[in-house]
């Protein structure tokens, strides 16, 4: 009747990928308003009425709180685990209270069974979508409603059985749900009425009365045979099974027939079925690595800083107890879960580093926000190793976390940072220099080949990492400068003061040396060729930075000098140090 | 998914129905979005005026609250309020984590901003605001507002 409906409402968190890289909904998407401009708008109240209000989607696997508002099992812990309130009245409230609500799963299952064919009639039909489907609307509406309020007693189950019976009776005298309630208040009246006069108990199984001491030897042979026939019903009916019922008889379709009662749905499972579930950990009072191993017996991803553990072991709690929580026929397996876990770390702030974001962010359009992230994500998942100590300072900072503001650092910390990248560029330069001295001490074109390979190596990554510090990203490799930092003496302000000499005596003895090396010597660049990259990386962090007065001066210098951009040697002395800068 | 699966039905509540005053601007993807504001009750201090809202929705979204800033441009000044700084940031619990909950949406923001602003008679800036404006490079989420006033 409406497989386009279910499927849409259904998988919950789950399904994923319906957004598919969409930037506009989709013609389909279900809503409330959807019935604002039938014949029936008042559809609207009961539509929105079985949706959660967290993901505004059909309730799956709706949960009671505390406070007696329903949720989708998912949402309502999610929200309670960063939150510990209700969202909708913000009493407190914890998962473990929560409670399943089978009532309301039967109402939804109805309502989205016919939802698409209301819509439809509504929309057209107007008289007859006004016969058929405003007994859902008063019904099923109400009997959601007052399911808001929480505890049922008996007497209330009765009340609503006997309002849920008389209205449709007005049209419809043999519906089956007449003669369902009917059937159980007989029931019911025949066995609590005598209690209290004969003083005799009944057993609780049979229902046989008998005196209260010889309740227990009686049950050891009770064969649970009912002492009554009186109806098809064996043993008594709790009030909620009673109302349960009724309202599975009214979800399911008016036209139901007499004695013909379809078979709930979703009856309460036997409590052994039950999977357990997870508990919440006391982060704050485990190590980082007691909780890696507690991740690791339940298979889950134990990478990642402990903040990103903390994280992705409550989504798995929420993920695996909201499961649990779910109708056996619908628990998925733990690898879906896995998957689940997997796709929501890539949702997450800092687009959980490159080759798992990427993939699952598929159903968002990546915008400029997405690249703010860069630095939360390599900080998280990117190789931290190298960096330990420079790292561990920066946790401090907060810089470690996931959902870092780089932008902002960069932004706040500029200063230092066009220090640092000053100060890094001076000790390459000279560094250059020494080499130039080495260079010019060895007898020239004696230097080994490997040179020659080596040279194109680093060059990309740094043009990179230039390329950062022009947009104001502050990244890993920038932090890690003050190392460059220390090794550094001179005044900040004229970085290139020596230099220039430098420059003008690498350049003379350059010319020295391929007057006597001629073509063959390797240290000659092939004219612009390899001298283009330098400059642009210069030019870039020329502009970048306001503080770094004589860089942008440098740059014509530098052009016309070739010679810079050759030796690579600087970078084959730091093998693993990812911040060629940083070179002393 | 959870994101732009939510943000896609509240685009399509709001294509169906905005709320007076209240217009979208731009939703071109699930990371951020432009809606304009208006005061209508005349309120002599905003009247006339159109104020740009800026939402940025995290991954967390709506177990998060969106950051929410209005935004400075030739014909959308930034209004006056005792809790709106003149860079746009928003002091409401609302929009904070401690204020946030799920169930509010892009629509409820907007109207309680402009209730806010309704509401509102005083014609000044926050306490502190030059020095604030001038200092904060801090994203608005950072940022540890300090709740005091029961009145708005």
């Amino acid at each position: 009747m409406s497989a386009g409906m279910s499927g849409e409402g259904g998988d919950g968190g789950g399904g994923g990928g319906g957004g598919g890289g969409a930037s506009h909904p989709q013609p389909h998407l279900s809503d409330p308003t959807d019935f604002l401009s039938t014949a029936i708008p008042g559809l609207t109240r009961l539509d929105s009425a079985v949706r959660c209000e967290v993901c505004k989607d059909f309730f799956t696997t709706p949960m009671l709180t505390s406070c007696a508002h329903a949720f989708c099992s998912l949402c309502i812990r999610r929200a309670l685990s960063a939150d510990g309130r209700c969202p909708k009245c913000r009493a407190p409230d914890q998962a473990s209270k929560l409670r399943r609500c089978d009532a309301l799963v039967a109402v939804v299952e109805g309502w989205k069974g016919c939802r698409a064919e209301v819509l439809g009639r509504a929309g057209t039909e107007e008289v007859e979508a006004r016969r058929g489907v405003k007994r859902k609307v008063g019904d099923v509406a109400g009997e959601e409603d007052r399911e808001g309020v929480g505890r049922r007693t008996r007497s209330q189950a009765k009340k609503t059985a006997v309002g849920t019976m008389e209205r449709p009776g007005e049209k419809d005298p043999d519906n089956a749900v007449v003669d369902l309630v009917q059937d159980t208040e007989d029931e019911d009246d025949g066995e609590y009425r005598p209690e209290p006069d004969d003083g005799l108990v009944g057993c609780p199984v049979c229902g046989k009365r008998m005196k209260e001491e010889l309740v227990f030897s009686h049950l050891d042979r009770c064969d649970g045979e009912p002492e009554r026939h009186k109806s098809a019903q064996p043993t008594k009916r709790t009030a909620g099974q009673q109302f349960r019922s009724a309202t599975t008889a009214i979800a399911s379709k008016p036209s139901s027939h007499p004695h013909h009662l379809p078979a709930r749905p979703s009856m309460p499972r036997a409590p052994s079925e039950d999977p357990t579930r997870i508990s919440q950990l006391q982060y704050n009072l485990l190590s980082e690595t007691q909780l890696r191993k507690k991740m690791r017996e339940l298979g889950i991803p134990v990478h990642g800083t402990k903040q990103t553990l903390v994280r992705r072991h409550t989504e798995w709690v929420n993920l695996w107890n909201a499961n649990c929580d779910a109708d056996a026929a619908r628990r998925r397996s733990k690898r879906e879960l896995l998957n689940d876990l997997r796709t929501w770390e890539g949702c997450q702030d800092g687009g959980g580093g490159g080759s798992g974001g990427g993939r699952q962010n598929g159903g968002l359009v990546v915008g400029p926000i997405s690249a703010g992230g860069g630095v939360g994500a390599n900080a998280g998942y990117g190789s931290a190793g190298p960096q330990a100590t420079t790292a561990a300072a920066m946790m401090a900072s907060g810089v470690m976390k996931k959902d870092f503001d780089g932008r902002g650092w960069a932004r706040a910390n500029r200063d230092q940072f066009s220090d640092l990248i000053e100060s890094a560029r001076r000790t390459r330069d000279k560094a250059l220099e020494k080499r130039e001295k080495r260079t010019e001490s060895m007898s020239d074109g004696s230097t080994p080949n490997a040179e020659g390979s080596g040279d194109h190596k680093p060059r990309p990554r740094e043009e990179v990492g230039a390329q950062r510090n022009n947009g104001e990203e502050m990244d890993l490799d920038d932090v890690d400068q003050p190392e460059g930092q220390q090794s550094n003496q001179q005044s900040p302000s004229k970085p290139y003061a020596g230099n220039d000499h430098a420059l003008n005596v690498i350049k003379s003895k350059v010319a020295a040396s391929s007057e006597v090396g001629g073509a063959s010597d390797p240290y000659v660049p092939p004219a612009g060729d390899g001298g283009e990259p330098q400059e642009t990386v210069f030019a870039h962090i020329g502009r970048g930075d306001s503080n770094v007065p004589s860089s942008a001066d440098d740059g014509p210098t530098l052009k016309k000098k070739p010679m810079f951009a050759l030796p690579a040697e600087p970078f084959q002395d730091t093998d693993g140090d990812p911040a060629p800068t940083a070179v002393q | 998914m959870l994101v732009a699966k939510r943000l896609q039905k509240e685009l399509v509540k709001l294509n169906e129905h905005t709320p007076p005053g209240i217009t979208i601007v731009s939703t071109e993807n699930f990371q951020e979005w432009l809606m304009d504001i208006e005061v209508l009750d005349g309120n002599p201090l905003y009247q006339g005026e159109k104020y740009r809202l800026k939402f940025v929705f995290s991954g967390s979204y709506p177990i998060e609250p969106p950051e929410v800033t209005f935004v400075k441009d030739a014909t959308h000044p930034i209004p006056m309020h005792p809790h709106i700084y003149s860079n746009g940031i928003i002091c409401l619990d609302l929009l904070d984590r401690q204020g946030w909950s799920p169930v509010h949406n892009v629509e409820s923001v907007c109207m309680s901003l402009q209730s806010m602003l309704t509401g509102n008679t005083k014609n000044e800036r926050p306490p502190g605001d030059d020095d604030f404006v001038r200092r904060n490079t801090q994203r608005p989420r950072d940022i540890s507002f300090l709740f005091h006033d029961n009145s708005v």
